[in-house]
């Protein structure tokens, strides 16, 4: 791997529509960032945010009813922009591999585990015979999945939630890819689990010096492994910052919206707070910000125009007309 | 030593019948999946026992219905040779008990069939009913195979393309033929086919037996149905397989196409082609019923419904009986073959 | 149920206001809506139409008998000539027909006098003009199809639809003896059967049925399988959704609920079931009398003229008219039936339609490029 790129992984307004019976939906509306390497990015909103669309987007995982466009996109200091679909297949689980929600329906159900993890194993490294057959135990070893060598042999139904997802983990990180995007990991499996996961995830991390994308719409998992924050409303990133500036002073109404609808343990009594309104419907937006009809502190010019990210402190980027007291938070102070 | 003898005589009639064949067939297969350790024997020996429960209960129903179904027509088997000596009627009638009561003539006609003894045919009385199956069998049998084998290759590879292409005009045609072909009966089909194939431009043999090229025709006719509806259940079963979640993993990890379509989606969408399997089996024995007529192909179709039409019913409940048997046994075979393919379903 | 006793009166009247929408005229206007669109089928529904009209008036068109032979005109290619004029002696078995039918050929004498429509299809082996056949044979393999079909129907829904209801123990029941029927190769039973029938004309003539009435009680008796498993299934599932439980908790009775909530819904699918059920039936009727073990002279069929067709080809002469046309009109009205089956089907489950039309994940390639 050559040393020559900083970033992982470079987006530079990507969009996405769905051409579809009813119109065309657009589920992601030109989203830039960049990860470097090593680091972990949280991208945070709620479902219909277009966090998953905007990551398959550019794994080109998308039906071809989807329009995807882009000033630019470089995974793992690579150009994919003018690259053929066979390019980017090679790119797929070798440069940037991915994970996902539900390993119960995630993991193919007629074939065995290590059958699966071998594919990979073939595709991105070539292995063949008995080195092939020892590096799929390995990798089910690294996963922690205890008596790997047995379990190689079982199908996915015979595994447990947890241990199904250290396989899907333990099989898409066997090509070594630069930047892994975790797809609501632990959304499927108990709170225990999740920890226990998340845990797997960060020393995997450690060990490869790998960069991970943690798509997610929990607030507490983000907390305490994402080194930054990136939060999605309507298709767009609405703020960004370091995970720890995020917390500290968030400077978007949504992003203080989301915070304050997190039970939290040192704050007791009062009512939990709840974002008022639903998401806005992606097939017909109007010209203002998408979460005026739900924004406490709507200004008129809201209406008018749609704000873009400024910076608002050193690495911290916000998209709202309004410049926002700092943050007191109570589940009071939320609402105003 | 009278159970002896007679289990003898009833393993001899099996496998003259040819149903000790498949069954055959299916233990060895049975066996190579036990050694490759994909399937154990002590798990389904249960549902072994209670299917085949299930047939011998399907089979005594079916044999008492027809026997005395038959009992019930006015007047005895020999009636209707007209000049017939009444003193030679009598003993041919008690040659064969049926001067007896009719609870002691079932009880012997049972105890006959279970030895394998089905008796001769009421219309020629110098053949025995399993000798003329003996004979008609294997024909039947090949037609079926190969006509299975075509519906399949054929149907599969349709389905695929179809699904593949969605949408497409490949798929639209494809689509338009598979449900003419489920439409069309297949005496159509082969009297298009004949006329053209064979007298206006004739490339095959007529009808009758022979070699291969003989086979050809018939088995297209015979398949021609159930390749139209594999292709069916194979675009819909891909088509629903290609937006599970783990086709997008396939894809995720960086899989070709092709090959996930066949590593990856071919399984699972055969899945509804196998439970079809069954069915289809049947279609193809009763199928053949017809074909064989056309093509004048001497097999068990035709001995059957020359046993019907003539009131030949030894003949006709001997066909039956086996008939039942195969379907039962085919049945089977298929729900195991599932279990193999799926591994997350049970037998039970 | 503990539940829905618990709810309030209002809520109740609103779900069954919502059980009433679901059947009402929204469902059925948009199924009509969505079938109008799909050409194929609802060119299929007219063609249809028209065929059973036609079938139906067959005695009162101008048809010649499809009973008369001419001898020496046997084989003869389409044409115009019509020599000998049309008589009302010469069909067979004129006493025997019921009552519309033979004043319907009363009236064809009246309105057309002895003027017959040439034999544009041909004549077969006997010189019987083939369209009159085709027309009269069209009539009883629609009438086989749509009775043996009802047959099916009244045993399916009724068995599957108290299966459903009672549910428990005797559902299980109930549908093991199903699962066993299945496995039996009933066509071949059904085959032995119809040859004892036939057999026993005293039998019958006891109960007043003739032999075609006992041919389609038998075939519709075995093709009602798969219809009672349909519609238990969709009894199921009707049962335990909220606007039943609600009428429950109202106190209505078992009829009521059956007759107002249960049976409007599972008719759509028993519809669609319907018209899948008579192109197999037709089918079953013309491969039996194929095999010279169905409908029976001076009746006619077009399972029958295809046997007649097939049983004329040889490698002297080649009849063509005589092997296509019986093939065409069976094959043409098998096609319309299972095009109208789908259709309605689509029409009636959009969802059914959406899974075929969804398009599955697929690498699309390219991003394009955008600057500024």
């Amino acid at each position: 791997m050559s040393e020559l790129h900083e970033h992982a992984l470079e987006v530079d307004g990507l969009k996405v529509r769905f051409h579809t019976d009813d119109g065309v939906v657009e589920a992601v509306r030109g989203v830039s960032y960049t990860l470097a390497r090593g680091e972990t990015l949280a991208v945070v909103g709620e479902s219909g945010s277009g966090k998953s669309v905007l990551h398959m987007a550019m794994m080109d995982l998308l039906p071809p009813s989807a329009e995807v466009r882009a000033r630019g996109l470089r995974i793992a200091g690579r150009n994919v922009l003018g690259m053929s679909g066979e390019d980017r297949r090679r790119l797929r689980g070798k440069e940037i591999a991915m994970i996902f929600q539900d390993p119960m329906t995630s993991l193919n159900p007629f074939t065995t585990l290590g059958t699966q993890i071998a594919e990979m194993l073939r595709l991105h490294r070539g292995l063949r015979g008995r080195r092939l057959r020892e590096a799929v135990v390995g990798a089910l070893d690294e996963v922690q999945i205890p008596n790997a060598a047995y379990r190689v042999e079982q199908y996915p139904h015979e595994f447990s939630g947890g241990m199904r997802q250290r396989a899907m983990i333990a099989m898409m990180l066997a090509g070594q890819p630069e930047v892994l995007v975790a797809d609501e990991p632990t959304t499927a499996l108990d709170v225990t689990v999740q920890a226990w996961i998340m845990e797997l995830l960060a020393s995997l991390q450690q060990q490869r010096g790998m960069s991970i994308v943690l798509i997610t719409h929990d607030l507490g998992l983000v907390a305490g492994s994402a080194h930054r924050v990136a939060v999605m409303y309507a298709g767009r990133i609405v703020e960004e910052a370091t995970t720890d500036a995020l917390f500290a002073d968030p400077r978007h109404p949504y992003t203080r919206g989301l915070l304050a609808s997190v039970p939290r343990l040192d704050h007791d009594g009062g009512e939990l707070y709840q974002i008022p309104g639903r998401p806005p419907d992606l097939g017909n937006l109007d010209r203002g910000c998408p979460f005026r009809p739900r924004c406490p502190y709507a200004v008129d010019r809201c209406a008018a125009e749609d704000p873009d990210l400024t910076e608002r402190a050193a690495g911290h980027r916000a998209a709202c007309w309004v410049e926002l007291e700092p943050w007191k938070p109570t589940a009071a102070g939320a609402a105003r | 030593m009278g159970w002896i003898t007679s289990s003898w005589a009833f393993l001899v009639w099996t496998w003259e019948m040819g149903i000790l064949q498949p069954i055959g067939v299916f233990l060895a297969i049975m066996a190579g999946l036990w050694a490759s350790g994909r399937w154990s024997p002590w798990g389904s020996m249960r549902f072994l026992c209670r299917r085949l429960e299930w047939m011998a209960l399907t089979l005594l129903i079916v044999f008492s219905i027809s026997f005395f179904l038959m009992r019930s027509i006015p007047g005895g088997p020999f009636d209707r040779d007209k000049n017939i000596d009444p003193a030679i009627k009598a003993r041919i009638e008690a040659k064969y008990g049926l001067d007896r009561p009719i609870g002691e003539q079932y009880l012997r006609s049972l105890a006959d069939t279970l030895r394998g003894d089905l008796g001769p045919s009421y219309k020629n009385r110098d053949y025995d009913v399993v000798d003329i199956i003996a004979e008609g069998f294997p024909k039947s049998a090949s037609l079926g195979v190969v006509a299975l084998i075509f519906a399949l290759t054929l149907g599969i590879t349709a389905g695929m393309v179809s699904a593949v292409r969605r949408g497409g005009w490949l798929d639209t045609t494809l689509m338009v033929f598979a449900t003419i072909g489920i439409a069309l009966p297949n005496f159509v089909i082969a009297s298009i086919l004949i006329l053209f194939l064979v007298i206006l431009v004739p490339m095959f043999p007529a009808a009758t037996w022979g070699d291969f090229r003989h086979l050809i025709l018939p088995a297209f006719c015979l398949g021609a149905p159930f390749a139209a509806y594999v292709a069916r259940l194979t675009r819909t079963g891909m088509l629903d397989v290609l937006t599970q979640d783990y086709i997008r993993t396939a894809r995720a990890k960086g899989v070709g196409e092709l090959r996930v379509l066949t590593a990856h989606a071919l399984k699972g969408g055969l899945l509804p082609v196998v439970s079809f399997l069954g069915p289809a089996i049947a279609g193809i024995l009763t199928g053949s019923l017809v074909v064989e007529k056309i093509f004048q192909i001497p097999g068990l179709g035709t001995h059957f419904v020359q046993a019907a039409i003539n009131r030949d019913y030894t003949l006709s409940m001997g066909c039956v009986l086996l008939y039942t048997t195969l379907v039962y046994l085919m049945n089977l075979l298929v729900d195991v073959g599932y279990t193999v393919l799926d591994p997350r379903v049970e037998l039970d | 149920m503990a539940e829905t006793r618990q709810r309030s009166q209002a809520e109740l009247e609103e779900l069954l206001e919502e059980a009433r929408k679901l059947r009402g005229n929204s469902l059925w206007s948009d199924a009509m809506r969505r079938f109008r669109r799909n050409r194929v089928a609802f060119a299929s529904f007219w063609f249809l139409v028209l065929l059973s009209v036609v079938s139906f008036l067959a005695p009162l068109l101008p048809l010649a008998s499809p009973h008369q032979p001419h001898l020496d005109r046997n084989y003869a290619p389409p044409g115009f000539s019509t020599e000998e004029p049309w008589s009302e002696d010469q069909y067979v078995g004129l006493d025997d027909m019921n009552a519309v039918t033979r004043w319907m050929i009363h009236a064809r004498a009246s309105i057309f006098g002895d003027f017959q429509l040439g034999p544009w299809m041909g004549r077969d082996a006997s010189g019987r003009c083939l369209m009159s056949r085709i027309v009269w044979g069209g009539r009883m393999s629609l009438l086989v199809g749509l009775a043996a079909t009802l047959v099916s129907l009244l045993i399916g829904v009724s068995y599957g639809a108290l299966s459903g209801y009672l549910g428990g123990r005797a559902d299980n029941l109930m549908m093991r003896i199903v699962d066993m029927l299945y496995a039996i190769p009933f066509i071949f039973v059904v085959i032995f059967l119809i040859t004892v029938i036939r057999e026993r004309k005293d039998v019958l003539d006891a109960y007043g049925l003739d032999r075609v009435t006992a041919f389609f009680i038998v075939i519709g008796a075995i093709y009602w399988l798969t219809m009672a498993r349909v519609v238990r299934g969709q009894v199921l599932s009707v049962k335990h959704r909220e606007f039943v439980e609600a009428a429950q908790a109202q106190g209505a009775s078992t009829f009521r609920i059956l007759r107002h909530h249960i049976v409007p819904n599972v008719f759509s699918v028993v519809l669609v079931y319907l018209t899948l059920t008579i192109p197999r039936v037709m089918l079953f009727e013309a491969f039996l009398s194929f095999l010279g073990l169905g409908v029976e002279p001076p009746d006619v069929s077009w399972g029958m003229l295809a046997a007649d067709g097939m049983g004329a080809i040889n490698g002297l002469e080649v009849y063509w008219w005589f092997v296509l046309f019986p093939g065409l009109a069976l094959g043409l009205t098998l096609l319309a039936l299972n095009f109208l089956g789908d259709g309605l089907r689509d029409a009636l489950d959009p969802r059914l339609a959406q899974i075929s039309g969804k398009a599955p994940v697929a690498g699309a390639g390219g991003i394009i490029e955008e600057t500024s």
